[in-house]
């Protein structure tokens, strides 16, 4: 009868842990034991059993949600100078203007993300024509609303092939905003935060979660992917809820030709 | 990546620099994700423990012993939050006795293979401590000394505990129907 002893033996040899001296013994074994070795043929195609099952791939916004909630503490310029550079509609030119105080701070605690290539959303953006008043993102589509102590604005823009939406919120009591993007042939490349800290950042699926109090900005690199369901024109989701209670719903659309991948 | 390389990449971290951080993210999320959902069987949850073992690896980046593998240590901060939000869920079941979701899987699980399902369900039928040295000895490829240092366990301990792990593993797959010796 093989022991317990016998049978770790076996089990380091398969683990390719056997120890120096152990090997002469493990010979001696399964020579002499026919129960020895069924039992490391056994583990043997256990062991190929359980590494033939193949790794599962991390949802799509994991890195970016991770690295947006990294924080370094250093000035930005570059970021700073393009949003003053776009010339953007009235809802936004408005929204700038309400902004303004918080922008001053905003460029000394900006958290900077970094795109897949290696490079950061800001200095994307800032080098598109650093320092030129002519710098312009289109505002595709947005949408604002003021309810029950929450302020938001939320807008898709679109700037060198990438498309960018951004959601700016002003919340007395936490507000849980999701970001849909099923079927939108989009998903996020990067996040960035400015000046803000939102209280989580979480996905599910397709689905961006946000919770944030105060006033807060996000920004989202959006990058065209291949995507079954999608229906020739992009359409975002966003709610924005309370406490489980829906306090708005809204829609932004786009159409991708041209949007990199 | 060798020592050298990771040690050098832990210095960079140690100094804010966020290329040295997206640089370890990207090279240990896959193992990372995948052990937590091999733990908890989730993929919210793995996401979830996944974004918090990496803030916690840069919050403490700083008292990183070079002596032990950035992997191992990070591995340590996964599965003790792994093994945390299992009892976290524990406590929320008990309070609100709620049905375990089993839509909640990575969506390459529904395309993959039945095998997968059913080696994730019997993972689910072992005990924590058991899950978690099969989970680091199979998905995350970890040797003996590495479980010790993630489990804090001596590498003792370790063998015995992934030699009775295994044969509860292999029994509950037999019944399954799953492995046949």
């Amino acid at each position: 009868m093989t022991d317990d002893r016998e049978l770790e033996l076996i089990s380091a040899a398969v683990d390719g842990e056997l120890a120096a001296g152990d090997q002469a013994k493990l010979d001696a074994l399964l020579e002499s034991s026919a129960e020895a070795l069924a039992f490391k043929s056994e583990l043997e195609q256990l062991d190929s059993l359980m590494r033939g099952i193949p790794d599962l791939e991390p949802p799509a916004f994991l890195h970016a949600s991770i690295m947006a909630r990294t924080k370094v503490a250093r000035p930005n310029p570059s970021f700073l100078e393009f949003l003053s550079a776009l010339r953007p509609g009235a809802g936004l030119r408005y929204a700038l203007a309400a902004a303004a105080g918080a922008l001053v701070v905003v460029i000394m605690f900006q958290n900077r993300t970094m795109l897949s290539d290696g490079s950061y959303i800001s200095d994307l953006v800032g080098t598109m024509a650093p320092g030129n008043a002519s710098t312009e993102a289109d505002i595709i589509d947005s949408f604002s609303f003021r309810q029950d102590g929450l302020e938001s604005l939320v807008q898709l823009q679109r700037s060198q092939g990438f498309m960018i939406l951004v959601v700016r919120v002003d919340a007395t009591t936490p507000v849980d905003i999701s970001v849909d993007l099923t079927g939108a042939g989009l998903e996020p490349d990067a996040l960035e935060q400015i000046n803000s800290d939102f209280e989580s950042i979480a996905i599910a699926g397709q689905t961006l979660h946000l919770r944030a109090v105060g006033e807060q900005r996000m920004t989202i690199l959006l990058r065209r992917v291949d995507d079954a369901a999608f229906a020739g024109e992009a359409t975002i989701v966003l709610e924005f809820s309370s406490d489980g209670k829906l306090l708005q719903r809204g829609a932004l659309t786009a159409n991708l030709t041209g949007v990199k991948q | 990546m060798n020592r050298d390389q990771e040690f050098a990449m832990v210095k960079d971290c140690q100094r804010g620099d966020k290329k040295a951080l997206d640089t370890l993210v990207r090279q240990l999320q896959t193992p990372v994700y995948n052990a937590a959902y091999r733990i908890l069987g989730s993929a919210d949850e793995a996401a979830d423990v996944t974004q918090t073992t990496f803030l916690k690896v840069f919050e403490n980046i700083h008292r990183f012993d070079p002596k032990y593998r950035l992997f191992s240590w990070t591995y340590r901060i996964a599965v003790n939050e792994a093994v945390d939000q299992l009892r976290r869920r524990k406590r929320v079941e008990t309070l609100k006795d709620a049905p375990k979701s089993d839509t909640d899987q990575p969506q390459e699980m529904a395309a993959t293979s039945q095998l997968s399902r059913e080696v994730q369900a019997t993972l689910m039928e072992l005990t924590e401590d058991q899950r978690a040295v099969i989970v680091l000895h199979y998905f995350s490829d970890c040797s003996y000394k590495d479980i010790g240092h993630i489990l804090e366990l001596p590498e003792k301990t370790v063998k015995s505990r992934l030699f009775s792990a295994r044969q509860q593993l292999k029994s509950k797959l037999q019944q399954r129907g799953v492995f046949s010796s």
